[in-house]
């Protein structure tokens, strides 16, 4: 990116602890304000989409479950759709409940993952650590049921591979309840908290247009009130037959973006807790199925909005053409709209908010500054966001633990 | 290895400071890694320490396979480490390319791109896919020994 | 409102330029001419609420580079898909980033991996593609792994 002499150009990334398909980013930034958002995506650019076309449909769902770590349930099972819709068939009953929980499941770690790295990023360390300690129960109810702690490989076409053993449902009912509890005291801890509010209130405020215009998915887009959820606009796996709600809200900025994941953390404990009820006997799988030529496209509402594949056969039991669209796609390109206009100090929190894959606290930015352009690490802007809140909180005279890290 | 006396090698087995670089996985590794700092792991309390930059780390835990954009930062950032140093291969990615295999945008596995600068590289493997947060322990644990 | 009712209506205002095939209640696919784009696709933004751009696929076909744009509708199950296919030796199609921002980054990827060059894209430069990757298209099918590493100099097996 050229910078004008006022500018200058701010490099985040290359290794960046945020995204699903890493991106260097270059801010360019006049004074404290950012004025542009340019992406490189070729740091983590592997070429799934050839590999999957090399790949065996009973193959593929293993594959595709090393797109990304924490959405492995949504690759496998959003292919899994689309080769469904290729062949126009349903899956036995069994098989959806096995996969809406497994899916759940994901998405109440992913969320939990979300909100401690969220705090970390403000500089309430403490909430980092407390959502990931309530995320690790969850992970054992994940290996419980499937044998691991994030990929099942459960799913292939045509239903899923092995059963999850019924005997475990009373402990993970168990640790649902002591989830939920937590759930609970994070959320009135985040709505009651007037540090929260200054600091995050009408920070990096996407409008419903801009929301439509970028594309924007999950539960980005319902924080600014467009209601959109795959889970209820095209029901797959069994959330057509549960009771459940999608939640809005309607400010969009980096507040209410936490706010929906909050609920929605309730949300899915409710699904589960109906699934582990009403689990239905039968068949997992119809067997090897043939794919005869045609396309499809499948949806998934993934922890971070909606995953689209589309599968193009040619009879043959490889793909002719898988294409991989995941969430955070969109999501991310929509910084030009949110992060414009913002102090770099909101930065940090406003990329996060859209839940980019995270993959680590901190990896490491080795970037070589030019004369005119300051090297900043990804690690200084955290600080820089950590200290803004700390001079919320100072300014409203609060007492506060808050530290640099 | 001019620079590492068998004092530097006890002094980093009491309290090896982890950096940890991510090239181009699928980011379960990353962040089973970061699992091992949070309350249930609890690293911490074993001395070793995730830091934000190369230079001030002992030990380099990598995690998947290598793209070609990620191989100049990755050989840089271990030249950046002091002596002595060592690295974890976290990860099937990383041990042995896993599903990435034939893909085309990977120059290799972490283990050959870093042999390519530094020939007397140290470091072991933690196979699995992802390694539980035990695993990783494990072998951080392992390689210390073998120093 | 269902693909065959859309399908309808899209035949009428169209005729013969817009060939629908409505695959189920919730599958459409609309093949177009490159310059049939734009007047279908503002058709659409007009007449279909809450129709946004989800992503494009891109693909190596027999009669030339296939441009599949995937357009998802809120609300309702409906997925609506534009097909254009661009003529091979020099692929080129009207770009929707002009009219989406959304369709931005995909039309990059797109270039960089099978080489279709979308006219007017406000920033046409590489997405995943490195800057030193060099000029082939991995998507195209005369795209062979272990070719392209001897040219660049690397061994075929690590
Ligand atoms: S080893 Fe497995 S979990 Fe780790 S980065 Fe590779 S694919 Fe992902």
């Amino acid at each position: 990116m050229k910078a004008p002499s006022s500018r200058r150009v701010v490099q985040i990334g290359p290794f960046h602890p945020l995204l699903e398909e890493p991106v260097g980013f270059a801010l360019a930034v006049e004074g404290e304000t950012v004025v542009d958002v340019d992406a490189r995506m070729d740091y983590i650019h592997k070429g799934i989409e050839i590999l999957a076309q090399q790949r065996t449909y009973d193959m593929l769902p293993i594959l595709l479950e090393r797109i990304c770590g924490i959405c492995s349930v949504t690759h496998s099972v959003c292919f899994c759709n689309a080769a469904e819709d290729l062949l126009g068939i349903d899956i036995p009953p069994r098989a959806n409940y096995i996969r809406t929980i497994i899916g759940e499941l994901e998405r109440v770690h992913s969320h939990l993952l979300w909100v401690g790295l969220a705090g970390h990023f403000i500089g309430y360390n403490t909430v980092f650590m407390w959502a990931w300690k309530y995320r690790e129960p969850v992970c054992d109810v994940f290996e419980m049921l499937t044998g691991h702690r994030q990929n099942s490989a459960l799913p292939m076409v045509g239903g899923v591979r092995r059963d999850i053993p019924e005997k475990y449902f009373p402990e993970a009912q168990k640790t649902l309840d002591m989830v939920e509890g937590k759930v609970k005291m994070l959320t009135d801890a985040v709505l009651d908290d007037p540090v929260l509010k200054a600091r995050l209130k009408g920070v990096g405020v996407l409008t419903p247009q801009e929301v439509m215009d970028w594309g924007v998915v999950g539960p980005t887009a319902r924080a600014s009130g467009v209601d959109t959820d795959v889970r209820r606009d095209e029901p797959y796996a069994a959330y057509g037959e549960l009771d459940w709600d999608v939640c809005l809200t309607e400010n969009g900025d980096v507040f209410d973006k936490a706010v929906v994941r909050l609920l929605e953390l309730q949300e899915s404990i409710k699904i589960l807790r109906q699934c582990f009820d009403n689990m239905p006997k039968g068949d997992l799988n119809l067997g090897m199925l043939h794919m005869p030529r045609g396309e499809g496209i499948g949806r998934y509402e993934a922890p971070r909005g909606e995953d689209i594949h589309y599968l193009r056969s040619n009879g043959t039991n490889m793909p002719e053409r898988l294409k991989v669209r995941a969430p955070s796609y969109t999501n991310v390109a929509s910084f030009k709209a949110s992060c414009l206009g913002e102090k770099i100090s909101d930065v940090t929190i406003t990329l996060a908010a859209c839940d980019p894959c995270y993959s680590c606290t901190e990896r490491t930015a080795v970037v070589r500054g030019t004369d005119d352009q300051p090297e900043r690490t990804f690690g200084d802007l955290v600080r820089l966001s950590q200290a803004e809140t700390r001079r919320v909180a100072d300014e409203m005279g609060r007492p506060h633990d808050l530290q640099l890290t | 290895m001019a620079a590492s006396t068998p004092f530097l090698v006890r002094a980093l087995k009491k309290s090896p400071w982890v950096f940890h670089v991510g090239t181009s996985g699928c980011n379960n590794c990353d962040i089973e890694i970061a699992d091992c700092l949070t309350p249930r792991f609890d690293v911490e309390r074993f001395g070793i320490k995730l830091v934000g930059s190369p230079r001030h780390a002992d030990v380099m835990l990598i995690s998947g396979p290598v793209s070609r954009a990620c191989k100049e930062p990755l050989q840089q950032a271990w030249l950046e480490m002091p002596e002595p140093r060592a690295a974890v291969m976290v990860g099937s990615c990383a041990c042995s390319m896993g599903a990435y295999r034939d893909a085309y945008s990977v120059a290799g596995p972490p283990d050959k791109v870093l042999k390519e600068v530094d020939p007397d590289a140290k470091y072991i493997y933690v196979p699995g896919c992802p390694p539980k947060p035990e695993t990783i322990v494990m072998g951080v644990v392992k390689l210390l020994g073998a120093l | 409102m269902d693909a065959e009712v859309l399908s309808r209506q899209l035949t009428e205002t169209f005729g013969d330029d817009a060939s629908c095939v409505a695959r189920s209640v919730k599958r459409l696919y609309v093949a177009l001419k490159p310059d049939g784009l734009y007047p279908v696709f503002d058709w659409l933004q007009e007449n279909v609420p809450g129709l946004r751009f989800g992503t494009s696929t891109a693909m190596d076909l027999r009669e030339g580079v296939g441009v599949w744009h995937h357009l998802p509708v809120n609300k309702t199950p409906l997925v609506i898909t534009l097909k254009v296919v661009a003529p091979k030796p020099d692929p080129r199609i009207p770009s929707l980033a002009v009219k989406v921002p959304a369709a931005a980054w995909i039309e990059r990827e797109m270039t960089d991996l099978v080489g279709v060059v979308f006219d007017g894209h406000p920033e046409p430069h590489r997405l995943v593609k490195a800057e030193a990757f060099p000029d082939t298209f991995p998507l195209r099918r005369d795209f062979d792994v272990a070719k392209f590493k001897e040219e660049i100099g690397e061994s075929p097996e690590f």
